[in-house]
């Protein structure tokens, strides 16, 4: 007995040592690993040293079908709008808030990725996407291919889109008052294209989609007090007497959220970006 | 029995040990087949491709079918830089000057091409309807992204990826040069003229046999109509843009006949006839007819029962002058739609989209069909929309009277949701839709 279970010991021990091999690793280097990659052009140097080398902020701007909504037409930028866009999202986003919040700012509040989309996303519902924050890390702005510099309502509707978006990046991480909570949520609604800006505007929000929800309702009155500016506001709210506690409510808890979350002046964060539109829409003299 | 059982288990142990003794001695033995990293057969596919499209001296011609109808054709020039320059029949300017926009390839499930930056290609996918003329949200139903599914050395077969449009790539030749493509598009404006004939309908004949034909230049489709009128056969086709002539995509078959291309049109403008080669051999001309060579008399049903947005680029066209009514001069013309059950209580509408797609204004009313092939627009409740200011608003009236005049149009589809409606009363009146 002793002995089987020695020859079998021994025949194992056998087996195992038999099939020792060294194959060496693959070097082949796997397809699309770390992205894909293509032959740097003027663009990818433009994004290199304006948003990967001082935020490390990617932007994705030739088509990736991942990046967006799969079952939708879209199409990609054109290329000769890639910089003009990107210029002013550093000049009237960036740098105001850089300006007020300090060097850090961006970087605390960091967006991972833009990604560029040459037309609106088209919604079943006939309404059109013009840009979403996903996750408080990516914005994808849409109809790029629409933009012109001089064009001062394509430049306000671009910038709008932004801010919005990095506004929602900014509630996503700290989240707005709970006063905000009850101040129109009897206006809230899935179906809020079925109201014009004027119609919301009686009733206390400051665009039609403040009345998708309430977080819609609080980045589209940060976006319409940055970009629209404060004049407009003053003339909404001039126009609709009956509601304008509720918009200057609004407009104070705005100025209070970034002055205690944010620490920064709200009112200086208008005037500057305000004087960024200002130098993009008319022409250097 | 337990004697039974101590056997049993030395001829287990046995078993065992010759068991073990066999795969010791086999366990290595092995043929090495020399697999390859699916990584690495990739690389080599994606390396393979893009030498291939880099280095066709004069580029590729591209013929593009998209999902939703009609044919287009286009010349690509590949770099090595991920650089693609692009020329496009679409109109005279697209096909004269290029714009150079970005490609890659990428290693999707199959292999695929990414026109990956906007170039005119992209423009028949704009889901935005004042840039690809198609439906908001869909464009013309084509693709900018392509599975590479077949590549021979001259010719590579491409299908979308997202609506599965057809792409073929085919080696441009000598002299298919830098003027080819505005070359191919002037042929075809030249082969236009017989949609400028007096009348709508045109035949064909070819030897013996003889069709009525309707070459529709907007989407690039070449229609034959035949049979009897309880018989009717209708045969549509794409076709692809050369400098001499068009070439069928689906070749038309009749019996002992095939028609695999239209070359050497010779136009008479004035005698209202063009002679022609069918296949560059056989000798063929056509004719054009006050009355309708054939009647098809489920076209007028099948279009309107299609839940589809009808898209005009002319309106009225008569006696050989597109938009007779000029409704393109309208500021921020996009389009003319006809949308059968616009409104929920089944009335239609005419809708001229101007204003770069911010006003529409335009007939409302019924749609009616009878067996006979005929479809009249009655009910009529008068124009709605934006008034477009006085100089501009005759245009719409006039388009409207024509419109519901209730001898009605007669329907010829010339391909994938396209239609053309020709006045019964009038031959010379008709009005292109896709």
């Amino acid at each position: 007995m002793k002995k089987i279970i020695l020859i079998v010991q021994v025949l194992i021990v056998f087996s195992v040592l038999s099939c020792q091999k060294s194959d060496e690793l693959p070097t082949d280097p796997i397809i699309g690993l770390g992205g894909d990659v293509w032959v740097p052009g003027e663009i990818d140097a433009f994004i290199e040293d304006n948003f990967i080398k001082t935020y490390n902020i990617e932007v994705k701007y030739k088509w990736d079908p991942y990046e967006v909504n799969y079952n939708r037409t879209l199409v990609p930028p054109d290329e000769e709008r890639v910089i003009p866009v990107l210029e002013a999202v550093r000049d009237i986003w960036m740098k105001p808030y850089e300006k007020l919040g300090g060097g850090g700012f961006l970087k605390t509040y960091a967006l991972s990725k833009f990604v560029l989309v040459g037309s609106a996303e088209y919604q079943s519902n006939g309404t059109i996407i013009l840009g979403t924050a996903e996750g408080g890390t990516k914005i994808t702005l849409f109809v790029v291919n629409d933009f012109e510099p001089t064009n001062r309502a394509e430049v306000i509707r671009m910038l709008h889109t932004i801010h919005h978006e990095f506004a929602h990046i900014l509630h996503q991480t700290i989240d707005y008052p709970q006063a905000w909570r009850g101040l129109s949520s009897q206006w809230y609604t899935a179906t809020w294209f079925n109201s014009t800006n004027a119609q919301a505007n009686a009733q206390g929000l400051i665009t039609a989609y403040a009345k998708a929800a309430e977080r819609e309702d609080f980045v589209e009155t940060i976006a319409f007090l940055l970009v629209e500016g404060q004049a407009a506001f003053d003339a909404v709210v001039a126009a609709n007497p009956d509601v304008a506690n509720i918009f200057r409510t609004k407009e104070e808890l705005v100025v209070s959220y970034y002055r205690d979350v944010l620490n920064i002046d709200f009112r200086e964060l208008q005037a500057e970006v305000s004087a960024a539109i200002q130098s993009i829409t008319a022409p250097q003299s | 029995m337990q004697a039974s059982m101590l056997l049993n288990n030395l001829r287990m142990k046995k078993i065992i040990g010759y068991g073990l003794l066999l795969l010791t001695a086999t366990a290595c033995k092995k043929q090495e087949v020399a697999w390859e990293r699916p990584d690495k057969k990739l690389g080599e596919l994606i390396a393979q491709y893009e030498t291939q499209l880099t280095t066709a001296p004069n580029g590729w011609i591209g013929y593009l079918f998209p999902e939703g109808g009609g044919g287009y054709t286009f010349k690509f020039v590949f770099t090595p830089d991920n650089r693609v320059r692009t020329q496009a029949a679409m109109n005279a300017a697209y096909a004269t000057t290029a714009k150079e926009s970005s490609y890659r390839l990428k290693a999707t499930q199959v292999i695929s091409l990414y026109f990956d930056s906007y170039s005119y290609l992209h423009e028949l996918s704009d889901p935005d309807p004042a840039k690809s003329g198609g439906a908001a949200g869909q464009g013309l139903v084509s693709d900018f992204e392509f599975s590479i599914l077949n590549v021979s050395p001259d010719t590579l077969r491409l299908k979308g990826n997202l609506n599965g449009s057809e792409l073929l790539l085919v080696r441009a030749n000598a002299n298919q040069g830098a003027d080819y493509i505005e070359r191919a598009f002037l042929y075809n404006q030249y082969v236009n003229e017989v949609n400028g004939f007096s009348n709508y309908f045109n035949k064909i004949e070819i030897a013996d046999r003889t069709y009525g034909i309707t070459i529709n230049t907007e989407i690039n489709t070449v229609s034959f109509y035949y049979g009897s009128d309880d018989d009717f056969k209708r045969f549509n086709t794409e076709y692809a843009v050369a400098d001499d002539g068009i070439i069928l995509r689906t070749p038309f078959n009749d019996g002992a006949l095939t028609i695999t291309s239209l070359n050497d049109f010779d136009i008479e403008p004035d005698e209202y006839r063009a002679t022609l080669k069918v296949n560059d051999e056989i000798d063929a001309v056509i004719l054009n007819l006050p009355e309708p060579f054939i009647i098809d008399r489920d076209a007028p049903r099948r279009m309107y029962i299609e839940s589809y947005v009808y898209s005009s680029s002319t309106g009225v066209n008569f006696s050989g002058t597109f938009d007779i009514f000029d409704v393109r001069s309208i500021p921020g013309f996009v389009r003319m739609v006809y949308e059968p059950r616009y409104y929920v209580d089944n009335y239609d509408i005419l809708f001229t989209v101007f204003n770069n797609g911010a006003n529409t204004v335009g007939p409302v009313f019924r749609t009616a069909f009878n067996s006979e092939g005929i479809m009249d627009f009655s009910n009529y409740l008068g124009l709605s929309g934006t008034n477009p200011g006085a100089a501009h608003l005759p245009k719409i009236q006039n388009t409207a009277a024509i419109w519901t005049d209730p001898e009605g149009f007669y329907a010829y589809q010339t391909g994938k949701n396209a239609y053309d409606l020709v006045s019964v009363s009038d031959g010379r009146i008709w009005i292109r839709f896709r």
